[in-house]
């Protein structure tokens, strides 16, 4: 009994803390990545608050993967598309506010306690998530990358990943499944580093400075700047059907999708 | 054997030769008479400007503070916390509080709020500087926004802080990333903290005590000295608005007192060791060139040495002058780098591990060897922990300031953190290796 009225307190709190907050400038904060391990579904959420020190803060960290976690979850129970191979779903914030939280409340509840915890305002600015048919013999198969990560780690995938920049692919292989999620994971790095804004395709023209280039295949690879990545792709037999980067703090592109959609077709 | 000239940066001084270009209007015709009639000797004068001891060059940064200095020493202090809880008002009382006294001129809260933008070596940083005084030192005052101006702050040496002020509101206490703030304080080197407990004139006293002891907890968990940090209880609205002098204008002086108390001077590169970094090495028939002869050198002072008893050729731009057992060379550290954004003139690819890129500092510079040891990539506009291999060792201390360049591009700035081991012979030849031979080696090394 206690305990639920302090809960209750804590959330009336909250929410009169956010409502006074509400208008600060977020321009700091965190990507989160979500990949399920057989990586049929993903998530990536970007959710801002006002100082990097927050952003740095274990208990903003794990509010944020939590969100990332509800996302995935959404996108799993998602309906799936029947004309195209995969489904991608954009979320703003209002869409973001009313999904339902692991803990069984929603989001923005969620938001509200993390406010009142740090005092600082937080917005949860936007979602995507992605998932493949139930059937597993498409070949599609989806990685993520976020950055910066320590270089270190090998944590299971179906933890969130979080950091200032986050990138979702979604991938057509053959049979090597270990060794293409290996090079799906470079050119998620890539995608974060070199900030493609399409994918292309044969008709594109390189562009006239190599640095400035834009279109995906055309790039020079970052790992390897001897080669640029069509050829890779090719070599890898690996097609790449989609794929989305955020950046904490930039301006979003609203055309991207069209785009994405132009080169599923 | 002909003695041996080392001069300094002598590149630097030329323009410092007066121009008489921007005058006002009624003096313009007298100049221009002037200068003509001392055309003939534009050139003689050049010579003499450039071997003058007189026009010092500050090169380092603490040797400008010497300029500031006035006759108190010089101290740089910062505020850190959380946004709510006062930190600019606190900055606006004490100035207010020492602008009564005649020690600092009063700064209105949003003169100091919103920190402006500013360049320093090129990168942006957003930081609102205060000077004041008390009677005892002159104080450099800096306010950040974020965790990531105050590393730009360190990295450039712009306001290297020698100790902070912990704002924390009694209201709230400790906030989750009050955490955050004190490790910011560690990694910037910041040893010397004291806490003021602001807004006790909205709390009840119990409150006031649970935040001292909540706070002093805290930083003990952090590693600073928690028991003895001092805490000092007030208000700066008060002491902004000129109420109640006890929370007021009294407990900002009680803050003042320990800052002055708590926090050392630091010292100056004027009290270190003899160090004179070689620009250029001459070899000259006689004396005869001297046109000055220096009788007293100063830090910062750009000069020429006559050396005797060594070849010209042994001696190279780069090398150091230095009281013997002072200074050392080294050819592997750890260091703080800034990475310059596309707006700041750095490039727009982000740089992984094992990349070559060209080290400057002080008069020298050398390829190095960059490893990241905490991440996959540094992107542009993003700091890193960066270990520096050199391919050969150069003379260096903690703490020196460096650039990295790739051709004509400015990469990045940083400090050098730490000095590491030498290199043995075999990394050494591995710097200079391709990839497809560092990961040969890798392999037989995880095959073992």
């Amino acid at each position: 009994m206690a305990e639920s009225w302090l809960k209750e307190q804590a959330q009336a709190q909250g929410w009169a803390k956010a409502t006074r907050l509400e208008g600060r400038p977020t321009k700091q904060g965190l990507v989160a990545v979500a990949v399920d391990s057989a990586g049929r579904h993903g998530s990536m959420v970007e959710v801002n608050c006002e100082t990097d020190f927050v952003a740095r803060n274990k208990s903003f960290q794990a509010m944020v993967e939590g969100v990332a976690a509800a996302c995935l979850k959404y996108i799993e129970g998602a309906p799936t598309s029947t004309i195209s191979p995969f489904t991608k779903m954009h979320l703003d914030a209002d869409q973001l506010k009313q999904l339902p939280s692991v803990g069984g409340s929603t989001l923005a509840d969620e938001v509200a306690l993390t406010i009142n915890n740090i005092g600082e305002n937080v917005v949860l600015r936007r979602a995507v998530g992605l998932k493949t048919k139930a059937s597993e013999s498409d070949g599609l198969f989806l990685t993520g990358y976020v950055h910066p990560t320590p270089s270190q780690t090998n944590s299971p995938v179906a933890i969130p990943l979080l950091g200032r920049y986050g990138s979702l692919v979604m991938l057509k292989g053959g049979a090597d499944r270990q060794k293409e999620e290996i090079f799906g994971k470079q050119l998620c790095q890539h995608i974060v580093g070199m900030n493609p804004l399409k994918i292309g395709s044969e008709e594109d023209k390189p562009a006239k400075d190599p640095d400035d280039e834009k279109v995906l295949i055309l790039q020079e690879y970052l790992l390897d700047p001897s080669t640029t990545v069509g050829p890779l792709l090719t070599s890898n037999s690996v097609s790449i059907l989609d794929f989305v980067r955020y950046e904490c703090g930039e301006e979003t592109l609203q055309d991207t999708e069209n785009i994405v959609a132009e080169a599923v077709n | 054997m002909y003695p041996v000239i080392l001069s300094t940066q002598l590149t630097a001084l030329i323009p410092l030769a007066p121009i008489p270009q921007a005058l006002p209007p009624s003096q313009a015709g007298r100049t221009r008479r002037a200068r003509r009639g001392r055309r003939a000797y534009t050139n003689h004068l050049r010579i003499q400007q450039v071997l003058l001891p007189s026009y010092t060059l500050r090169r380092n940064y603490a040797a400008e503070k010497k300029v500031f200095l006035r006759d108190k020493p010089h101290c740089n202090v910062g505020t850190i916390g959380h946004v709510d809880h006062g930190k600019t008002t606190l900055t606006a009382a004490i100035t207010k509080v020492l602008a009564d006294k005649a020690l600092a001129q009063a700064k209105q809260y949003a003169e100091i709020d919103n920190a402006p933008e500013e360049k320093a070596r090129g990168i942006t940083i957003n930081v609102a500087h205060v000077e004041y005084s008390t009677p005892n030192r002159h104080y450099g005052h800096t306010d950040c926004p974020g965790h990531a101006d105050y590393i730009k702050n360190m990295i450039t040496g712009t306001a290297q802080m020698d100790g902070a002020i912990l704002v924390v509101a009694a209201t709230d206490g400790a906030m989750p990333q009050t955490r955050e703030h004190l490790l910011l304080a560690k990694q910037i080197g910041v040893n010397h903290i004291v806490v003021f407990i602001n807004k006790v004139d909205a709390a009840d006293q119990e409150m006031v005590e649970l935040v001292e002891m909540e706070i002093r907890e805290l930083m003990s968990e952090m590693g600073y000295d928690g028991d003895n940090v001092p805490v000092i209880k007030g208000s700066a609205l008060n002491a902004l608005e000129g109420k109640s002098p006890e929370t007021g204008s009294e407990a900002i002086m009680k803050l003042l007192d320990a800052i002055d108390g708590h926090i050392p001077t630091p010292v100056r590169d004027l009290d270190k060791p003899f160090l004179l970094p070689v620009e250029n090495v001459y070899s000259i028939p006689g004396v005869e060139m001297f046109h000055q002869i220096l009788e007293e050198a100063h830090a910062g002072d750009q000069l020429g040495a006559l050396v005797r008893g060594v070849k010209r050729d042994d001696i190279r731009r780069g090398m150091m002058m230095v009281k013997p057992g002072t200074a050392k060379a080294y050819d592997h550290l750890e260091t703080q780098v800034y990475i310059l954004n596309k707006e700041e003139g750095g490039r727009a690819k982000p740089f992984m591990s094992y990349v070559q890129m060209q080290m400057f500092s002080k008069t020298w510079d050398c390829a190095a060897q960059i490893t990241i040891p905490d991440k996959e990539m540094v992107m542009p506009g993003e700091d890193a922990k960066l270990i520096v291999k050199l391919l050969r060792p150069m003379v260096l201390e903690q703490g020196q300031r460096f650039t990295l360049r790739d051709g004509s591009l400015t990469l990045g700035t940083g400090v050098v953190t730490k000095t590491l081991p030498h290199l043995s012979e075999k990394d050494r030849i591995s710097l200079t290796e391709g990839k497809k031979a560092r990961q040969a080696a890798l392999e037989k090394e995880k095959g073992k």
